[in-house]
């Protein structure tokens, strides 16, 4: 039964991973015994009303995987889930604030590596006040929900209201990500390939990037450094690999899902360029154009914005290194998660 | 008025599940000194009249095996893999100590009552 398997996922989802997939399967057994018997009894399978109603009996998924896990005293079962999602979600936004305001006052205010370094000392207090402020209202919350039953409505606290209709989808595709149909994938395609026709254009033509503003920078008094050249060569080639893989993709029939494999070779693959600039002889990135020098503004102070711009690739750098690490650690997870699943 | 009730009738829903706590664990230990999968001891246990919410007796016989008071073991019955419990011996030696205790109380509250 559908609703059945999307009821148990929706339990799994809650439950610890390294006990998932057995208490899954031993509750997946007595579920379909029970279910077996009922329609025994009734001479015919269960209709959509009738299995509703069982199921809703069962509990919610987030109550029934509760029961499985260790008493928790602060927080009860019901509200737990919840309060899992919130605080993951106030850390989340916490950390993104946090980056956010020492980044700009490390650019307002003129701070070097030294200060980032002392205010990163910070960071682990903001994390554990957001954590006492989450816990802190929800350990109210439960404690009102349970002495004071008459000040906090009984469906916030007991989710008698839930209804299995609207438990997740089954995946079709065990594979994660998201389908695209043929006509996406070759669109992206060819939007692909007018990129790098585009890229190849602007060494030569470099009025296709900058429009009207190439004349003055050709006669500016500042030039790029030869780091930015094979930044952009980097830049050509990682789009050049893509385009390849997209195309052996179409080529096999293999456009609906991007593999775990790409996906994971297209981040790292974007952790090089920006790596590249970290390597910027003397961390340059502007230099004066000798043929211009006599046009230079007396108050441009160039090394000071070769500094800014070194700090926004260091931060560019931990983002997009964050973010190769969390890939690697989903795909990981997700291949454990089917390792695990039961029947398998 | 209906704020009385709805604290009269928690209070009961509270005391009546630590009331039954106890006697589930004492009724389950004692039906498995035979051999069950969670769906059957559910029906037997009910049917002596002693029904048991699915969320509730599954994650037990969790604990109770965490516990070292039951053994279990996956095996095939009518095609299909199930789960099945028994008292260990570290069991049936609580289980008796249990039932001591039970008949104690049991014994003293008619005394009382």
């Amino acid at each position: 039964m559908e609703l059945l398997d999307r009821y148990l996922l929706a339990v799994r989802k809650h439950l610890p991973l390294a006990r998932q997939a057995d208490i899954v399967a031993e509750l997946r057994a007595n579920l379909e015994a029970q279910l077996e018997e009922q329609e025994s009894e009734l001479g015919r399978p269960l209709t959509e009303g009738e299995a509703i109603d069982w199921l809703k009996r069962l509990g919610s998924p987030t109550e029934m995987a509760a029961k499985y896990q260790p008493l928790r005293y602060l927080i009860g079962p019901t509200i737990f889930p919840t309060y899992w999602m919130i605080l993951r979600l106030a850390v989340l936004w916490a950390s993104v604030a946090w980056a956010v305001a020492t980044v700009v006052r490390m650019i307002t205010e003129g701070h070097g590596p030294e200060w980032l370094a002392q205010a990163l000392w910070s960071y682990p207090g903001v994390l554990a006040a957001t954590v006492a402020w989450v816990t802190g209202a929800f350990a109210a919350f439960e404690y009102v929900a349970v002495h004071y039953p008459n000040i906090i409505p009984g469906n916030l606290t007991h989710s008698s209201a839930w209804s299995p209709t609207s438990l997740p989808r089954l995946e079709k595709d065990d594979r994660p990500g998201k389908r695209r149909t043929f006509a996406t994938a070759v669109a992206e395609f060819v939007a692909e390939f007018a990129l790098i026709i585009w890229l190849l254009l602007i060494p030569r033509y470099p009025v296709v990037l900058m429009g009207p503003g190439a004349i003055y920078l050709e006669h500016s008094a500042i030039r790029l450094t030869h780091i930015s050249v094979e930044f952009f060569w980097v830049i050509v080639v990682f789009n050049v690999v893509q385009l390849a893989w997209h195309g052996y993709n179409l080529l096999s029939g293999n456009w609906a899902v991007k593999g775990v494999l790409q996906k994971l070779a297209a981040k790292a693959m974007g952790v090089v360029p920006v790596l590249l600039l970290l390597t910027a002889p003397g961390h340059v990135f502007l230099e004066v154009n000798p043929d211009e020098a006599a046009r230079m503004p007396a108050d441009l102070d160039l090394a000071m914005l070769n500094h800014y711009l070194f700090t926004s690739v260091i931060v560019l750098s931990f983002i997009v290194t964050i973010q190769l690490v969390l890939e690697i650690w989903k795909v990981g997870m997700g291949g454990y998660r089917r390792g695990m699943a039961p029947g398998r | 008025m209906g704020y009385s009730m709805t604290v009269a009738e928690n209070m009961f829903e509270n005391l009546r599940l630590e009331l039954r706590r106890g006697c589930l664990t004492l009724a389950v230990l004692a039906q498995l000194r035979q051999e069950h999968y969670g769906y059957t001891l559910r029906k037997a246990l009910t049917e002596r009249g002693l029904a048991i919410d699915e969320s509730t007796l599954y994650p037990l016989l969790r604990r109770l095996e965490t516990q070292g008071l039951l053994t279990s073991e996956w095996r095939e019955e009518e095609k299909r893999n199930k789960r099945f419990y028994r008292l260990s011996a570290d069991g049936e030696t609580m289980f008796t100590q249990l039932l001591d205790e039970w008949n104690a109380i049991n014994a003293s509250l008619y005394k009382i009552l």
